[in-house]
C-alpha cells in the first residue's frame, strides 16, 4: 500500500446548525489523481479548505502529507499547491509581480517554472490584472498553484471558465504531475474531465461521501441494460426473452433491463434476428445523475 | 512580500496623510500673526464649548506661539486625521482581503496568521507614525521659515511620541474591529462611528473623562509642549490599550473560518 499523502478520519465542519461537512473519512495515496464531485454546497471547497488550515474542523482529524493538520499546518502549506474556488486576484498588480507574490511564500518552488507556464498558457506577465479576462484570471490561479513544486495540489474547480485548449494543456500538465509522482484532489462539475483525468472519484452529498457500494449499485444497474438492433422488417418477441424486466424504445434501438441471470436473455437473443447487440456503457455524467436523484427521491 | 505590497498599495494614501498633516500646519503658522495680534478680540469670538482651548492659550504667555502650534499640529491634525487615516490603513488588511476574495489564497500559503498580521500592522504603524513625526521635525523650520520665529522642539518630539501611541492604539482597535467584521462598510461605520462620537463627546463637560479623546486630550498636549513631562497614565493606557487589541485582533484572526 502506499503511503497516504492526505487521510481524513470522520473530518466534521459546521456553521452554527448547518453541516458543510459531517464525518469525511478520505485516503489519498501518494501519485493518485482523486476528484471530488457532488452537487453546490456537498461540501468540496470545505473540505480543501480544512486540510490547508483556512477553516478549522469542527470534529474528526486528518494527516496531510505525514504532518497533524492542525498542528503541522503552515509545514503542510509548505509542500501544497492550491488554487481556490473563489478565486480572487489583486487586480491591480500585474501578472508577473502576483506570480511572485504568491510563490515567494515557497522556498522551494523551481526558478523560472512559473514564467515557463506563464508562456505555455499564453498569459502576458507585464500585464495588469484588472485587464484579464475570466478564463486569463483562472490560468493565472492555475499557475501559481502548479509552479510552487509543491508534493500535493489541491485544485478546486480548476478548469472553470478555461477555453478547451487551455482545458487540455492542464490535462496534459496534471498527467506530468502525476507522472513525477505528486499526487492531487481537485473537485469538478466538469463530469467528462473529472472521468478522463482521475484515477478515483468521490461522491459528495450533503457534506458525506456517498458510500462506493451506492455508487457501484447505480454502475451495474446500468449495466444490466442491454441495447439491441434488429434488422429491418422483423418485429422482435421480446416477451420470449427471459429475465427482461423493462423495454423502452429509442428510434430503432431496444433497450432491455435484465433482472436476475443475463446468460437466458443472450441465449434468446442470440437466435433472433439481431443486428447489433452492446451492454449499456454508462459515462459518469449518467451515473451522477442516477446517484443524485435517487439520493434526493429517497 | 506582505510588507512590500502593502507599501505599494497604500505610498499615495501615506503620502496624501502628510501632505493633509503638513498643510494643517502651515496654513494656521501664516495666519498665526495675524491671530496674535487680535488674540484678546478673538477668544470673544470663541463659542463656549472651545474655551478651555481660548484659555490654554491666553495662559500659555511667552510660549504661546508653541502652544498654539502644539494644539493644533497634535490635538487638532494628529487627533482628527491620525485617527481616520489610522482606520483607512487597517481596512486594507484582513477584510480587504476577504472583501476581494484573495483571503484564502493569502491563508493557503505557508505563513501563519499571527505573522500575516503583524506585517501588516507593522507596515501600517509606520506609515502612521513617519508622516506625523517628519511634520513634527520640521515644526521649528517651518516656524522659521514662514514667521521667522522659534519654537522647541524636543517638547513636541515628546508631544509626538504621545500621539503616536495613540493613533496606533485606533489603529490596533480599528484591526480588531476589521478582523471581526467581514465587510469594509460595517468596519468604516463602526470604528469611524466610535471616533467620530468620542470627538463630539469630549466637547461636553460632562462626558469629556468618559471618551477616547481623553487620552490625547488638549490639557495633555498643552503641557507636554510647554516642556512638561509625558503624561504616563494616559501614554500608558494608550499602549496598554493598543497591544491588547492587537492581541486581540491575532487570537480571533488566528481561529476564523474563511
Amino acid at each position: 500500500m502506499a503511503e497516504a499523502v492526505i487521510s481524513t478520519n470522520d473530518l466534521a465542519k459546521r456553521y452554527g446548525a448547518v453541516a458543510a461537512l459531517d464525518g469525511v473519512s478520505l485516503e489519498l495515496a501518494r501519485g493518485e489523481i482523486v476528484g471530488f464531485v457532488g452537487p453546490n454546497g456537498a461540501g468540496k471547497s470545505t473540505f480543501m479548505k480544512l486540510l490547508l488550515g483556512i477553516a478549522r474542523p469542527s470534529a474528526g482529524a486528518a494527516r496531510v502529507l505525514g504532518l497533524d493538520m492542525i498542528r503541522g499546518s503552515e509545514a503542510i502549506r509548505r509542500r501544497v499547491g492550491y488554487l481556490p474556488g473563489d478565486l480572487g486576484l489583486y487586480r491591480n498588480l500585474r501578472a508577473g509581480a502576483f506570480l511572485a507574490f504568491c510563490l515567494s511564500f515557497y522556498r522551494d518552488a523551481p526558478r523560472g517554472r512559473g514564467a515557463e507556464l506563464a508562456r505555455l498558457f499564453e498569459l502576458p506577465l507585464e500585464q495588469k490584472i484588472k485587464g484579464y479576462s475570466t478564463g486569463m484570471r483562472q490560468k493565472l490561479g492555475l499557475v501559481q498553484a502548479l509552479a510552487a513544486g509543491a508534493e500535493l495540489l489541491i485544485l478546486d474547480e480548476p478548469t472553470k471558465g478555461l477555453d478547451p485548449t487551455s482545458q487540455a494543456l492542464f490535462a496534459d500538465l496534471l498527467a506530468e504531475e502525476q507522472a513525477e509522482g505528486r499526487s492531487v484532489l481537485l473537485s469538478s462539475h466538469v463530469l467528462e474531465e473529472v472521468e478522463r483525468m482521475c484515477h478515483r472519484i468521490e461522491f459528495l452529498d450533503r457534506g458525506r461521501i456517498i458510500p462506493p457500494d451506492v455508487v457501484a449499485a447505480v454502475r451495474e444497474d446500468f449495466r444490466r441494460v442491454l441495447s439491441a438492433t434488429f434488422r429491418a422488417g422483423r418485429e422482435p418477441d421480446l416477451a420470449a426473452i427471459p429475465n427482461v424486466q423493462d423495454v423502452r424504445r429509442e428510434k430503432d434501438r431496444f433497450l432491455l433491463r435484465i433482472d436476475g441471470e443475463i446468460g437466458p436473455a443472450l441465449a434468446a437473443l442470440a437466435r433472433m434476428d439481431v443486428d447489433s447487440l452492446e451492454f449499456n456503457r454508462p459515462d459518469l455524467q449518467e451515473i451522477y445523475h442516477a446517484v443524485y436523484l435517487s439520493r434526493r427521491r429517497s | 512580500m506582505i510588507v512590500r505590497r502593502a507599501l505599494r498599495d497604500d505610498w499615495w494614501k501615506v503620502l496624501a496623510y502628510l501632505a493633509i498633516l503638513a498643510f494643517n500646519v502651515i496654513v494656521v503658522l501664516r495666519a498665526y500673526p495675524t491671530f496674535e495680534a487680535n488674540l484678546s478680540q478673538l477668544m470673544n469670538l470663541m463659542p463656549d464649548f472651545l474655551s478651555f482651548v481660548a484659555a490654554a492659550l491666553l495662559d500659555a504667555g511667552e510660549q504661546r506661539l508653541q502652544v498654539f502650534m502644539g494644539i493644533n499640529h497634535f490635538f487638532k491634525g494628529a487627533n482628527m486625521i491620525g485617527p481616520a487615516a489610522a482606520i483607512i490603513l487597517a481596512l486594507g488588511t484582513v477584510v480587504r482581503e476577504v472583501e476581494i476574495g484573495t483571503i484564502g489564497l493569502l491563508l493557503s500559503r505557508p505563513i501563519s496568521r499571527t505573522r500575516i498580521l503583524l506585517s501588516f500592522a507593522a507596515v501600517h504603524l509606520l506609515e502612521l507614525i513617519l508622516p506625523l513625526t517628519l511634520v513634527t521635525v520640521s515644526l521649528p523650520l517651518l516656524a522659521d521659515c514662514l514667521i521667522d520665529r522659534q519654537v522647541e522642539l524636543l517638547p513636541f518630539l515628546w508631544a509626538n511620541l504621545h500621539a503616536s501611541a495613540f493613533i496606533g492604539m485606533v489603529y490596533a482597535l480599528s484591526l480588531l474591529i476589521a478582523v471581526l467584521l467581514n465587510e469594509q462598510i460595517k468596519v468604516a461605520a463602526v470604528a469611524g462611528g466610535v471616533c467620530i462620537i468620542s470627538f463630539m463627546l469630549y466637547f461636553i463637560d460632562a462626558t469629556r473623562p468618559f471618551t477616547l479623546y481623553r487620552l490625547s486630550s488638549l490639557d495633555v498636549y498643552v503641557d507636554i509642549v510647554k516642556g512638561g513631562p509625558l503624561p504616563l497614565v494616559e501614554f500608558s493606557v494608550c499602549l496598554g490599550a493598543g497591544a491588547a487589541c492587537l492581541a486581540g485582533a491575532i487570537l480571533v484572526f488566528r481561529e476564523k473560518d474563511y
